[in-house]
């Protein structure tokens, strides 16, 4: 029954489905892990990295790059929203860049940061536009915003390819996000400080991904706060190292055995 | 159908005879307590071509009186032509040589006196006064007149002007606690000021080039204190025991 | 009239060694009515690097937010910041893209560049109103007193002045070029960068 709706992303099944819309979500589903968690004062983001091995070139990662990450699934989408992508890499790349441009062509014209959800928005008009008309396929990708804007403040976005999006207190995009969802659900507390929110979102991140021990090989890690000094969000998106201190200051680093062990 | 020429015939035209031209370069002149320097680059030029790399600007009218003459080189030759006329003239009628200050009025009334069709120059005027002091007066094309310490004129009068005013005037420049700034300066500083507003103007004005001529009065009794032996150094001077008239041409860029 | 001289203003550049500086007066004007003794024509782009828009008043607002835009992209993409260089060739083609339409702004730029040892290399950099780029290695002018500039910074600068020296020569250089043009004046500011910090000075002026 599926054969005959399935080739066209414009064409309803009789029982009134878009089924390259299902089938882009199943293929988010199973890719890396991307964890979202509001805070009172800031937001906190981690993902998990599928793309490893010690033949990857990791050194622009390590010691360029003014924000860390090694660019393929956290990225600076304004100086006030940073984005974590669940998906095909590729179609995710092209987003960012849609993104960075509309944040930077709403700057030109207000002289004022975008505001978090007119971003989100923007980016779900384009992801929408694509499931609509002919000869196109959807965007292979969901998306988390985590944002700060003067009038609503702190705020964490989801997005997903057929270009619905909705606000979150906490939650997860990509494999696992069911398991994910459900701790989140058991451990959210409101009134959470970020710190706190860091801890939850490790903790949460350790029983979701596939392997045993966290590691910055595996994880990518990136916080949202407000510089009260400066008057404006600070974004920081963790290097390497500043993962793996992460991880020991939390007790969460692998022990020395996991590493005697390769 | 109308032919393009017939069409234009059939409006009356205006052709007409432009008397003025432009001719470039650049005078400048100090005053010193008991001197005066007043210096001319000697580029003539007519739009973007050099009609010649030696043509004076500047001319000795007594032994204690120079004239700088700018812009139309045609009317500035036949000015100084005819104020030499009015000073021998006046030899003539008093048996001595007009003072600055007369020369200064003259000049003024020979310019209005052309005041509806001007000679098209700039005149500066610099020598030594009756009492000894050096002098400088800058005139308009018609006749406007002011005896001022220092004066740029010309192509490069804008290059020249605000440097002087800093360099001679001391504007925006503070004197340090307890001292103040002098109001004349010895003629070694001002001879070099010149050389340097020379060189700037030069580098940077198309107009400006090729050679400099210096002259310098000297007051009644002073000499050039240790200045004998600059470089190319001529005198002018024809009468004795009176103010000294000096000239010196230094080599400016050609390009 | 010419709507290059429509505000006024004027801003100049000059080299030292290990720092450059960048200044520019602070009037902004409706022909010879003045309208304003505080209006900023030199903007910050990077921490090393000053851009300074002499011209029209709406161009020079609408410009620097133009610059801004491609700045920021060229940063979040290459995750650094722009070198004084690219910063030159960003602002030469955003004004020849309007070579036909022109923004009435003739930019005047200072930085210090990072050279392959770590160090750091003093940059200086002009165009006219439609990109043409000059990299002059003592001092860039520009602006309605530009004339006035040229002569008194051709006869007070000199190579390898230290940064105080460096803004005792601009500041005369401005300050005497600009008492002689109506359309500048009012005061003026100078910035002088190092490359361990950068010195911001307002300067007073005459006010007629």
């Amino acid at each position: 029954m599926a054969r005959r709706y399935d080739s066209r992303t414009t064409i309803f099944s009789p029982e009134g489905r878009l089924y390259q819309i299902e089938y882009a979500m199943e293929a988010i589903s199973h890719a890396g892990t991307v964890l979202g968690v509001l805070a009172k004062d800031g937001v906190v983001l981690a993902a998990e990295k599928r793309v490893t091995g010690k033949l990857l070139d990791l050194s622009s990662a390590k010691e360029g790059g003014g924000y860390g990450g090694s660019g393929e699934k956290m990225f600076l989408l304004n100086s006030n929203v940073i984005g974590g992508v669940a998906g095909i890499t590729s179609d995710a790349n092209s987003l960012v860049n849609y993104a960075r441009t509309v944040a930077q062509q709403h700057l030109l014209q207000y002289n004022d940061d975008i505001p978090v959800e007119l971003l989100a928005q923007r980016l779900c008009d384009m992801k929408q536009g694509y499931t609509q008309f002919g000869g196109l396929r959807p965007f292979g990708v969901s998306l988390l915003y985590a944002g700060y804007d003067p009038h609503y403040h702190f705020q964490l976005y989801h997005s997903d390819p057929s270009g619905n999006y909705s606000g979150w207190k906490a939650t997860c995009i990509g494999a696992n996000n069911g398991t994910a969802q459900s701790l989140l659900k058991q451990e959210y507390k409101d009134d959470l400080g970020v710190e706190e929110a860091i801890g939850l979102v490790l903790r949460v991140m350790s029983k979701t991904m596939d392997s045993t021990t966290l590691g910055s090989e595996k994880l990518e890690f990136a916080v949202l706060t407000y510089d009260e000094a400066a008057k404006a969000p600070k974004a920081k998106i963790y290097k390497p190292a500043e993962i793996d201190a992460l991880l020991r200051a939390e007790g969460l680093a692998k022990k020395d055995e996991d590493t005697e062990m390769k | 159908m109308i032919m393009p020429d017939m069409d234009s015939l059939a409006h009356p035209q205006e052709r007409r005879f432009n008397p003025y031209t432009e001719n470039g370069g650049t005078i400048l002149a100090i005053a010193g307590a008991d001197f005066s320097v007043i210096a001319g680059d000697t580029r003539q030029s007519e739009g973007y071509s050099i009609q010649t790399r030696y043509a004076p600007k500047v001319f000795r009218l007594t032994d204690r009186a120079v004239l700088a003459v700018n812009g139309f080189a045609a009317d500035g030759n036949m000015f100084v032509k005819k104020v030499k006329q009015r000073l021998e003239w006046y030899h003539h009628a008093h048996a001595k040589d007009m003072p600055l200050r007369a020369i200064a009025r003259l000049i003024q009334t020979m310019l209005y006196a052309r005041r509806f069709f001007p000679y098209y120059v700039y005149n500066i005027l610099g020598g030594i006064e009756e009492d000894g002091t050096g002098a400088v007066y800058s005139f308009d094309p018609v006749g406007s007149y002011e005896r001022e310490a220092c004066r740029a004129a010309g192509a490069a009068q804008s290059l020249v002007q605000p440097f002087l005013d800093n360099q001679i005037y001391f504007k925006n420049q503070e004197a340090a606690q307890g001292t103040s700034h002098p109001s004349h300066l010895p003629l070694e500083t001002v001879l070099s000021i010149v050389i340097d507003s020379f060189t700037s103007a030069t580098e940077r004005h198309i107009e400006v080039g090729d050679g400099l001529e210096i002259f310098i009065a000297l007051s009644k009794g002073r000499t050039l204190q240790g200045m004998e032996s600059i470089r190319g150094l001529q005198e002018l001077t024809v009468t004795e025991d009176g103010e000294r008239l000096f000239v010196m041409r230094r080599d400016l860029k050609k390009d | 009239m010419s709507i290059m001289e429509y505000n006024g203003g004027s801003v100049i550049a000059m080299v030292g060694k290990d720092c450059v500086a960048i200044a520019s007066d602070l009037r902004l004007g409706s022909q010879a009515l003045g309208i304003s003794s505080n209006f900023q024509r030199i903007f910050p782009v990077t921490d090393r690097v000053y851009v300074g828009l002499p011209g029209l008043a709406t161009d020079v607002t609408t410009l620097r937010e133009r610059f801004r835009y491609r700045v920021n992209m060229y940063t979040i993409k290459e995750e650094r910041e722009i070198e004084p260089e690219t910063f030159a060739h960003l602002v030469s083609s955003t004004l020849y893209q309007h070579r036909f339409g022109p923004y009435f702004i003739e930019p005047v730029m200072a930085g210090l560049s990072k050279t392959p040892s770590g160090g750091f290399k003093p940059f200086i950099a002009a165009t006219d109103l439609i990109g043409c780029l000059n990299f002059a290695k003592d001092f860039v002018v520009a602006g309605t007193a530009s004339a006035k500039l040229f002569g008194v910074a051709e006869g007070l600068w000199e190579p390898d002045l230290e940064a105080e020296d460096l803004f005792e020569t601009i500041s005369q250089t401005l300050l005497n070029a600009v008492d002689r043009d109506a359309y500048s004046g009012w005061g003026a500011i100078v910035h002088v960068i190092t490359k361990d910090k950068i010195i911001t000075r307002t300067l007073k002026g005459r006010m007629d």
